[in-house]
């Protein structure tokens, strides 16, 4: 397996406006790394649900906050790492609710679990706020 | 992002363009739901659409639950491109009403 290979790593604050500039510099990582149309769209929107969320549950709106998002690549898979500077938040967060109705929360976890291979909170005492580690395959034809 | 309204037979068309997200789908949910609530059916066109999160889709649901406790319909005409994907990956592609285009709904 290759070392790791760094993509991008960027920052935004967390205000709504920057949505829209870090869903055009995801879609450009992976036009790079060769995905589909169909996965580039969808691993956007998964890193667009993930920004939101921080925005919403962990600076609760508030838009002075940071998003630092960094990419990168083992040969296998591309690795998302979004790192907020707020407070801790809870794991169960990630949890699926048990079947699907039709409420207009709680889309943005499904969607983002639907799209990527992995999603999960590490959490280390030495790193203050939140990062949310996303991990999807490689295009097999590209790994 | 920017809507507009316009009338297709007795049913209200709304026609969102651009990309719908957390900076914008509040004003998006405030018009469908005015739309809604003063008895209108409503189709959303979505031809003019390029991007929509969750938040715009949670709108939409909204939107037809409130539909539904008007007993007025709710349409989503025209999904394509990405749009069409998180309708499909949400799985709400089973629960709107989709059409082709805004011109299927005939007298």
């Amino acid at each position: 397996m290759m070392e790791s290979q760094m993509l991008l790593s960027k920052s935004w604050t967390s205000c709504p406006n920057q949505l829209s500039d870090i869903r055009k510099n995801m879609a450009d990582v992976c036009q790079q790394l060769y995905f589909s149309e169909n996965d580039i769209n969808a691993i956007v929107l998964a890193i667009d649900e993930a920004c939101t969320n921080i925005i919403r549950y962990a600076y609760n709106q508030c838009q002075n906050g940071e998003i630092q998002i960094n990419v990168s690549t083992d040969g296998s898979q591309v690795i998302f790492r979004l790192h907020d500077f707020a407070k801790h938040v809870s794991k169960d967060c990630l949890k699926l609710k048990p079947t699907p109705d039709l409420k207009p929360g709680g889309l943005g976890v499904h969607l983002m679990q639907e799209v990527m291979d992995s999603v999960e909170f590490i959490h280390t005492d030495a790193c203050k706020g939140n990062i949310l580690e996303m991990k999807k395959d490689l295009p097999k034809e590209k790994v | 992002m920017s809507f507009d309204c316009s009338d297709h037979l007795h049913y209200k068309v709304l026609h969102l363009t651009g990309e719908i997200d957390l900076s914008n789908s509040s004003e998006v949910r405030r018009c469908l739901l005015d739309i809604i609530n003063q008895g209108n059916s409503v189709i959303v066109d979505f031809s003019g659409l390029t991007y929509i999160d969750s938040s715009g889709m949670a709108t939409l649901v909204e939107g037809l639950n409130t539909a539904n406790k008007k007993n007025v319909s709710l349409m989503i005409a025209a999904a394509n491109g990405a749009p069409l994907q998180v309708l499909e990956l949400t799985r709400l592609n089973q629960v709107f009403s989709l059409i082709d285009s805004v011109s299927d709904i005939q007298e």
